[in-house]
């Protein structure tokens, strides 16, 4: 059985007023377990309790009741930070450094030995892609660097378990894309990921797992391609096919009693489509991209 | 005399304040879990509070214990670096600028011009730099807090403890680097300002007629040239080879004697001396003699409201008596060297042409003798300086002295039960022998090897090498004033510029408290709330002895209801009320509570009086070591709690509201 690196029990948050009357209920008794090495993602629209959930597990805020354990420990056991990179919504940092600082900055907080944390700066700095801006103040940094940044300091400790509060929110779809493929190489080191964010695309792109906030309540929670598995519809990728080949495939599936609901040229994403134009660009620049062959041309 | 209040040795101070430290703090503490316990076992049910008490409190303990020397030192750089980034040196701009300017509003005519230097530049670095502290603090915390910075923090292994003590560690060394560039700006400034010198020039010199040995000049007095609006009295004796200066705005200078090349003396003044002093000096106890010749340990009040001096009439037995010990040849080889500053109390004018006149005695407490050594024109509130010459020669020819002086066994009257008096020495001790010497050594003459006859709290005091000075006005109707510390031993010189570091040391210590107060604050408080509170501990740590008197009762008046009984009924101050009425009884009753939170509050809040040691620099003593030491036990047993509280208050919080 694996082991379990985050969970809740009847985790409950109530925000009252100065008088302790109930303002929100934020979060109802949520009851959530993520197993070492899987991605999880926390789904919702705002206010749902996504944000909530995570303030609750790593101590921002106190749960009204219930447990919140991250490697079966409260947040008031501060050690267990030692094995948790945390990345806020907004990258939260001090903008009057530069990049080097703050990461020196929080290296230390681990406690982390000065060559280590040399050393281990300028991997993150160069897996972010800042080695030309790393002497350059924050407050100049855009929301897309600062974000990357962000994301080095979440991994300056190695951490076990990563926590991503809305990691691609702020990128272009070229940093999302690096994003995704980040937090998949992070599974691949075997750490866990457990990130919240609103767009789904995201989501279905990279998480194992996935559950499903609503008002503060736990609606869904399961795999995702079993959560977004149609039962009662086949699907065939092929290559192109010429009219009578269609033709052919289409009177044997009416044959088994099959009914075609859909057929055409496969559709690439606007994600897929953008990231090849910018592909072409910077192999031949100056010339029109035209986003690869998705025409045959 | 300036240093007024008795500062205590830091052995015998400590045991007393630790045992009281401890105390206090248990009773904080216990206050504070006694306060949680009630509140939330109002919610939870007295066991599930009880429980919930015990775990903050084992929480906090482990927080406030173990913490990480690197991870402090990450977060006080960072409190360092972001001050220096959000431009902090502009703190030192207004600095710089205040020095520039400070010529333009400073009196130039001033008598004492060092002190008045001294006491600007000391205020001026104070309140800049605590202002800067307080506003530092104030806006760090919860700026962090605002900004949601601190999320990245506490997420790390970060104990709340170390966020509190980061901060507070960033502060004070920022206030260092403050401090230490403009201690030395500061001092150059002083000691620069006041550098001058004066030109001796022979033409405005008269000449004071008289037979003198062939080849022999005559000597010499005048004045020296105008320079920093003053001029120096001088006088040259016979044969021209030294020059007597004669202090002026708390300063001499020295002058060297060459000859020209025609052959002729010429002189030269030096720079300033004794204008930068740290004297050390040493405190005697002092006792008054009555009219009649009793001792008493209290003088005469003149009706002034100041009750610090006591007075002595003038023509009477009357007299101060300054016991001092440890008064050996080794510790003074060459005579003793002693300053004192009296205040007269006039009830006449006086002889127009010269002030008042008193006289200085030595006497042995033991054997009585006494010796008049010098007479005393009064220099009110100025420092005079003499020496009591090791060997005193009475004999004929010896133009130092007046000859007609006989030393005389004076025996001492002390306060008996029911009037009567019994007198000490006893006759057999007396040293009659003593009375029809002429040649005296000091030591042997008029220091006893011990003394026991001084006793305090009814028990009886051992003294060793006492000596006893004493000081008489000797004209009817006029009065002098003075009080335990406006005679001393001036037994040695330190290092100016070591005291002026430990004046500083005063400032640093003021900037350290505020800014744990302020860090505090800020754990629960928005930022305008934070500068208020820190504002109010600053103004009760700078009004603190009104406080502490507020709390024990020990102002005239009582409390805000009596007081207000006082108003409506028009009685004085200084009369006392009928208790036996049922208001005045209720009303004593509600002031005591006030009194009561008045003095919870008054031990909250550290004196800062005591924390300020410029008043001894900018007058030229030496701060003992012991008070320096005392002020940073102070501090620090200030420091302990808040810093524990803090993080209390900050563990209590939830970081995201």
């Amino acid at each position: 059985m694996a082991e379990i690196v985050v969970e809740t029990r009847n985790l409950t948050k109530i925000y009252r007023d100065f008088w302790g009357r109930r303002k929100v209920h934020a979060l109802k008794s949520l009851d959530l377990q993520i197993n070492r090495g899987e991605i999880f993602g926390l789904l919702g629209p705002n206010g749902s309790g996504k944000t909530t959930t995570i303030k609750l597990l790593l101590g921002l805020l106190f749960q009204s009741e219930g447990e919140a354990l991250i490697f079966g420990k409260e947040a008031v056991d501060v050690r267990r930070n030692e094995r948790i990179g945390y990345l806020p919504e907004e990258s939260y940092l001090y903008k009057f450094l530069n990049a080097e600082e703050i990461l020196d900055f929080y290296g230390r907080l681990f406690n982390i030995p000065a060559a280590v944390r040399r050393q281990r700066i300028y991997d993150l700095i160069e897996m972010v892609g800042l080695s030309w801006a790393k002497k350059r103040q924050l407050k100049e940094y855009s929301k897309g660097m600062t974000r990357r940044i962000g994301l080095a300091q979440a991994l300056i400790n190695d951490p076990e378990l990563v926590i991503l509060d809305e990691p691609t929110s702020g990128l272009d779809p070229i940093g999302t894309r690096e994003m995704k493929d980040l937090i998949l190489d992070l599974k691949r080191q075997g750490k866990t990921v457990l990130m919240c964010s609103h767009l789904l695309a995201d989501v279905q792109d990279v998480c194992d797992r996935i559950g499903i906030l609503f008002q503060g309540e736990l609606k869904e929670i399961g795999r995702v391609d079993t959560l977004l598995k149609v039962r009662d519809e086949t699907q065939f990728l092929t290559s192109a096919l010429s009219e009578e080949a269609i033709a052919e495939v289409r009177a044997v599936v009416e044959k088994h009693g099959g009914v075609v609901k859909s057929v055409g040229n496969a559709m690439t994403s606007l994600e897929d489509l953008f990231l090849k134009i910018v592909e072409e660009s910077k192999e031949h620049p100056g010339r029109r991209a035209h986003g690869g062959d998705a025409n045959g041309r | 005399m300036v240093v007024e209040q008795n500062y205590p040795a830091f052995l015998e101070w400590f045991p007393w304040a630790f045992i009281s430290w401890l105390t206090l703090l248990a009773i904080l503490f216990l206050g504070l879990a006694f306060v949680g316990f009630l509140f939330s076992g109002l919610r939870l049910g007295p066991k599930k509070a009880f429980l919930l008490i015990l775990q903050i409190c084992k929480q906090v303990a482990a927080d406030v214990v173990f913490v990480s020397p690197r991870r402090i030192g990450a977060l006080a750089t960072l409190t360092f670096k972001e001050a220096v980034r959000k431009k902090i040196v502009v703190g030192f701009i207004i600095f710089i600028l205040i020095i520039l300017f400070a010529g333009m509003f400073l009196d130039p005519t001033s008598p004492r011009p060092a002190q008045l230097y001294m006491g600007f530049i000391f205020n001026a670095t104070g309140y800049l730099t605590i202002l800067l502290i307080l506003l530092l603090a104030a806006f760090s915390l919860p700026s962090d807090l605002q900004k949601k910075t601190i999320h990245t923090i506490v997420t790390k292994p970060v104990r709340t403890s170390e966020v509190i003590l980061g901060r507070i560690v960033g502060f004070v060394l920022l206030g260092t680097a403050l401090l230490l560039p403009m201690g030395v700006i500061s001092y150059v400034f002083v000691v620069r300002s006041q550098s001058h010198t004066h030109v001796l020039s022979l033409e405005e010199l008269q000449t004071i007629p008289g037979n003198y040995a062939d080849g022999v000049s005559a000597p010499l007095q005048g004045k020296t040239s105008l320079a920093r609006n003053h001029q120096h009295e001088v006088y040259i004796p016979p044969g021209g080879d030294s020059v007597q200066v004669s202090p002026k705005n708390e300063h001499t200078h020295s002058a060297t004697v060459y000859t020209d090349a025609d052959g002729r003396k010429r002189y030269r003044l030096g720079p300033p001396e004794d204008m930068f002093a740290a004297r050390v000096v040493q405190y005697g106890a002092l006792n008054y003699l009555d009219q009649r010749g009793v001792q008493t340990d209290k003088g005469i009040n003149v009706g002034d409201e100041w009750e610090y001096r006591s007075f002595i009439a003038g023509a009477t037995e009357a007299a101060f008596i300054w016991q001092f010990e440890d008064v050996t040849p080794e510790r003074f080889p060459d005579g003793l060297p002693i300053e004192m500053v009296l205040e007269v109390f006039r009830t006449h004018k006086g002889e127009i042409s010269r002030r008042v006149l008193g006289a200085i005695f030595v006497r042995n407490p033991e054997t009585g003798l006494t010796l008049q050594v010098e007479t005393y024109e009064s220099q009110e509130n100025e420092v005079a300086a003499f020496k009591i010459p090791r060997n005193i020669d009475l004999s004929a020819g010896n133009e130092d002295r007046q000859t007609a002086l006989r030393a005389k066994v004076v025996p001492v009257r002390l306060p008996g039960r029911e009037k009567e008096t019994q007198v000490y020495p006893p006759e057999n001790q007396c040293d009659f022998a003593g009375e029809g010497k002429v040649q005296f050594d000091l030591f042997e003459d008029f220091v006893a090897p011990e003394s026991v006859r001084w006793a305090e709290d009814g028990r009886s005091v051992t003294r060793k090498n006492t000596i006893e000075i004493w000081v008489r006005c000797l004209e009817r109707g006029q009065y002098f004033g003075a009080a335990q510390k406006d005679m001393y031993i001036r037994s040695s010189d330190a290092s100016f510029a070591w005291n002026f570091v430990k004046g500083y040391l005063g400032i640093w210590l003021q900037m350290t408290i505020v800014a744990v107060y302020g860090v505090m604050f800020s754990t629960f408080l928005s930022t305008p709330v934070t500068i208020l509170a820190t504002l109010v501990i600053i103004l009760g740590g700078y009004f603190h002895h009104f406080l502490n008197s507020l709390g024990m009762g020990t102002l005239l008046g009582g409390g805000p209801f009596e007081a207000a009984i006082r108003v409506f009924t028009q009685e004085n101050l200084t009369i006392e009320l009928d208790m036996n009425t049922a208001e005045i009884y209720i009303s004593r009753m509600i002031d005591s509570v006030f009194q009561g939170v008045v003095w919870v509050i008054a031990h909250l809040i550290p004196d800062f009086g005591k924390f300020d040691c410029s008043g001894f620099v900018s007058q030229g003593f030496n701060i003992p070591f012991s008070v320096t030491l005392v002020n940073f036990a102070t501090v620090l047993g200030f420091a302990i709690p808040i810093y524990i509280v803090a993080t209390l208050l900050m563990k209590m919080r939830e970081i995201e509201r």
